[in-house]
């Protein structure tokens, strides 16, 4: 056991190491391109705790991204909130919407769940289009901070990276807790864990709002990465990404959605620059992960030896 | 003293069918009680209203140890004491049996909403001794999925068993076993049961095990009580022989 | 002006309803949620835009002929899919079978890219449908009236073959219990073929109908499949005449929305979405096994 996890810790350190270097090696446009990756790996990861753990699919789960950018955004534009005090608005925001209409969504369960969290996710989709003199509508809100705060994008970067492991360390920690074993066993088999003592819809409402939480996070870090921030952001589109980057990595393993979120992220910035339809390239790939390899990348991985922080204990 | 489970005229409909049509159930602490019948005759489906799974689309009234328990939902009726096994063995198929234990004994420590990575290894001696107990030490690192039929019976009764029941619900827990799996798994059933002192009802369609076990029978068909006494009785009880026995069980 | 607005509204949801009768069709006997419902139905239209001028442009004649070739090239295509991929799956997650939708997504938005760019194209009304009907006061547009009619010929059709023929008792034997149909010895395999070209034929039928009323371009996909889940969730997934009560509804409700409140609408709809959805989770039933 604390074998295992001294190898685990190894490993996870020389990725870290890993990453740093690369940030700081190939000039500031990798720079740019690995803080994209590692905000959707921790926004992909977020989704991972629901899915892969929590057995629930959301449709709607780049709400929770959108509002992070916006707590973000609006709290400097709005209400004069000082920079660094508005960097937690964002992932507070997430955390308040997710618990409320998380409260509703796990009432449901399968696809009337995936449907529920879909209708939250377009109505805040709505509101952000729609209300202009609040959200700036479909224009979005700009220019309100300079990208990355001025940070070179080597610095951001690393920034970022020092996020993303915290939080991965607070998830590890999580599903390998009382909660984490709870949030698994309610996934399973929700009528089993109630005939056990278990409000299961409480359980799945935690495991909602955290997801939602760290959602959030992710979309404040992309917010003050862009230094802006759009409706898009909350849309469809970026729910899915976030699904294709977790099947692609890997269902039911800890470390998939990051595999998931570097394949997506590569594809479409080098595919895209030799032929503009990269995203026929992405559903190809998926259909052969679904077809051929159910488990991912990371189920791949574990059969060539390299861990990939499974769902055992 | 007065009974530990008592329920009235409970009914169920699932669109126009009735499947249980207004059965009285009086249970006594201590007590063993089979439910025996046709299949179809409603027995899992009112194991399900006292266990809560039917909460609020049941009618009839349902007292638990002097109080109302009528439509609360399942983890209330848990809380308060009565577990229960599916007819269909429902254990968390692609976790370890020791995890299974574990997120079984969650709801009894209070843990359920604890981030204390220590307080789960406490738990795990624990889910080792029940482990022990029902027979499954040797599987405690298994995952489920692959583990034996039989295994899974014995492991979600265990899980039950770490609820700390007061009225068990056993829903034909030896069925689809052969003969001497099923008497080795009755009996260490009955010697759990006996030892923490659980008042139990069980689904059983071996005749033998039934009369062993049984303190009193009831007998159900077509969704109400057709006969209910005590072994002798109901052995002796001509309609019943004619309608459960010839019934080709 | 409210006469014409439900009009309207009558036959946008009609149109709803001929995308969300496929959609709904395929789930209530395969259980499949088929994310790529909207892909198909944009591949109606644009097959659609490339017919018409090669039959008879600005004629019926040639836009009804391209509208029911594109509709069955969408079946055909249909059939193709659920046969190749989608039967490898029909055991596994619900998820997998969803994320397999979700490629044939991205996978058709990008070859419809190739084909037909990136630009809006426009198909031209036919010369006998254009105009408008004056009643009273009030003109109604001649197109949205035959789109009504063309629809309530479907409803028709459908209702028939349901009622009818044996295909159809099958099919309502297949949406109650899938048991029920291996009872009666036939190949679930073949039924699930069958709906599912049944319903890619329903999305190209209606993406062909719909291709002259507005601009066609490789992004209706989602906007299409967001609509048709809206309908298929308030109608009931897998109940048809709930669909087009949903279809209908959310039609008027839409057009009505923006002529009083153009900035609440789409709130609004997803509002009825998720009201619906929150009521049927309280009257929600129990498990016995
Ligand atoms: N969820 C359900 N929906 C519809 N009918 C059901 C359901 N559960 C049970 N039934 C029906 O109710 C009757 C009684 O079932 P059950 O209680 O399982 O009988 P038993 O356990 O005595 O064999 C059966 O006819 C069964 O088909
Ligand atoms: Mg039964």
């Amino acid at each position: 056991m604390t074998a295992h996890h001294r190898h685990e810790s190894i490993i996870w350190l020389g990725a870290a190491v890993a990453a740093a270097v690369v940030l700081f090696a190939f000039g500031p446009g990798i720079a740019l391109l690995g803080t994209e990756i590692m905000i959707m790996a921790l926004f992909a990861c977020s989704l991972n705790l629901i899915m892969s753990y929590g057995g629930m699919v959301s449709f709607g789960h780049a709400a929770y991204f959108g509002l992070g950018a916006y707590g973000f955004a609006l709290a400097i534009v709005r209400f004069d909130v000082p920079p660094a005090l508005a960097l937690a608005c964002g992932p507070i925001l997430a955390l308040l919407a997710a618990l409320l209409f998380g409260s509703l969504c796990v009432r449901l369960s399968h696809i009337y769940f995936a449907m529920l969290t879909l209708a939250c996710a377009e109505i805040t989709y709505a509101i952000l289009f729609q209300a202009y003199d609040f959200t700036g509508g479909d224009t979005g809100l700009t220019r309100f901070v300079a990208p990355r705060f001025g940070l070179t994008p080597q610095l951001y970067g690393l920034v970022v990276l020092v996020v993303l492991l915290l939080s991965l360390l607070i998830l590890r920690r999580l599903v390998a807790s009382p909660l984490g074993l709870a949030i698994r066993s309610v996934g399973e088999d929700p009528y089993r864990t109630a005939a056990l003592g278990y409000n299961p819809r409480r359980v799945q409402l935690a495991a909602f709002v955290v997801a939602g939480g760290f959602a959030g996070l992710a979309g404040m870090l992309f917010s003050v990465f862009h230094g802006n921030a759009f409706p898009d952001y909350a849309g469809l589109a970026f729910t899915l990404d976030a699904l294709v980057m977790v099947v692609i990595g890997g269902l039911h393993s800890f470390v998939g959605p990051i595999y998931g979120a570097i394949i997506y992220l590569l594809m479409k910035t080098f595919i895209s620059r030799y032929v503009g339809e990269w995203e026929l390239v992405v559903g190809i790939v998926l259909m052969a992960v679904v077809l051929g390899a159910p488990r991912g990348l990371a189920g791949l991985a574990a059969r060539l030896g390299i861990p990939s922080g499974g769902r055992k204990s | 003293m007065p009974p530990l489970l008592e329920a009235r005229n409970i009914s169920k409909a699932f669109g126009r069918f009735v499947a249980v049509a207004g059965v009285d159930l009086v249970i006594r602490k201590g007590e063993r009680r089979a439910l025996i019948g046709p299949n179809g005759a409603g027995k899992s489906t009112l194991l399900s209203i006292l266990g809560g799974q039917q909460a609020g689309g049941a009618g009839g009234q349902v007292r638990f140890d002097g109080d109302d328990v009528s439509g609360l939902q399942p983890e209330d009726l848990a809380r308060r004491g009565v577990g229960r096994t599916f007819q269909i063995s429902r254990t968390f198929r692609k976790m370890t049996v020791a995890e299974n234990m574990l997120a079984s004994l969650l709801p009894r420590a209070g843990l359920i909403y604890s981030l204390s990575t220590q307080r789960l290894n406490i738990l795990r001696e624990q889910a080792d001794a029940i482990l022990t107990e029902v027979g499954l030490a040797r599987r405690s690192g298994t995952i489920v999925d692959e583990i034996s039929h039989g295994d899974r019976k014995r492991l979600e009764f265990g899980m039950v068993l770490a609820t700390r029941p007061r009225l068990l619900l056993l829903d034909e827990p030896a069925a689809g076993m052969g003969l001497q799996e099923r008497q080795e798994l009755m009996a260490m059933m009955l010697d759990q049961v006996t030892r923490n002192g659980i008042t139990l009802i069980f689904v059983e369609h071996d005749i033998d095990i039934v009369f062993r076990i049984a303190d009193v029978i009831t007998v159900m068909a077509r969704g109400r009580v057709f006969a209910e006494g005590n072994p002798q009785e109901i052995a002796s009880n001509k309609d019943v022989q004619d309608i459960y026995l010839g019934s080709g069980h | 002006m409210l006469a014409v607005q439900v009009v309207n509204g009558l036959m946008e949801g009609m149109m709803l309803f001929l995308i969300a009768s496929g959609l709904t069709l395929i789930f209530g006997v395969s259980r499949i949620i088929n994310f790529a419902h909207g892909s198909l139905y944009m591949i109606g239209a644009f097959l659609t835009y490339q017919l018409v001028p090669m039959l008879s442009d600005g004629t019926l004649v040639g836009f009804i002929g391209a509208v029911l070739l594109s509709a069955i090239a969408v079946a055909a295509l249909g059939g193709i899919f659920e046969i190749l991929v989608l039967r490898r799956i029909y055991g596994s997650e619900e998820l997998m079978q969803l994320i397999i939708t979700v490629a044939l997504v991205l996978i058709i938005r990008d070859i419809v890219k190739l084909i037909w760019g990136r630009n809006d194209v426009l198909v031209s009304m036919p010369a006998e449908l254009s105009g408008a009907l004056k009643v009273a006061d009030a003109y109604f547009p001649i197109f949205q009236l035959a789109i009504f009619g063309a629809g309530l010929m479907v409803i028709a059709v459908m209702i028939l073959v349901i009622k009818f023929t044996r295909a159809g008792i099958l099919l309502r034997a297949a949406t109650d219990d899938r048991g029920m149909v291996a009872l009666l010895g036939i190949n679930q395999q073949t039924i699930f073929t069958s709906v599912f070209v049944a319903g890619s034929f329903l999305a190209g039928l209606a993406g062909g109908l719909a291709a002259p009323f507005g601009n066609i371009n490789y992004m209706l996909d989602t906007t299409i499949i967001v609509g048709a889940f809206i309908v298929v969730v308030i109608g009931g997934l897998g109940n048809l005449y709930g669909a087009l009560a949903g279809a209908l509804a959310v039609g008027v409700l839409k057009s009505m929305g923006v002529l009083y409140y153009p900035r609440l609408s789409m709130v609004l709809i997803f509002l009825i979405m998720a009201a619906v959805l929150v009521a049927r989770s309280l009257g929600r039933a129990g498990v016995t096994r």
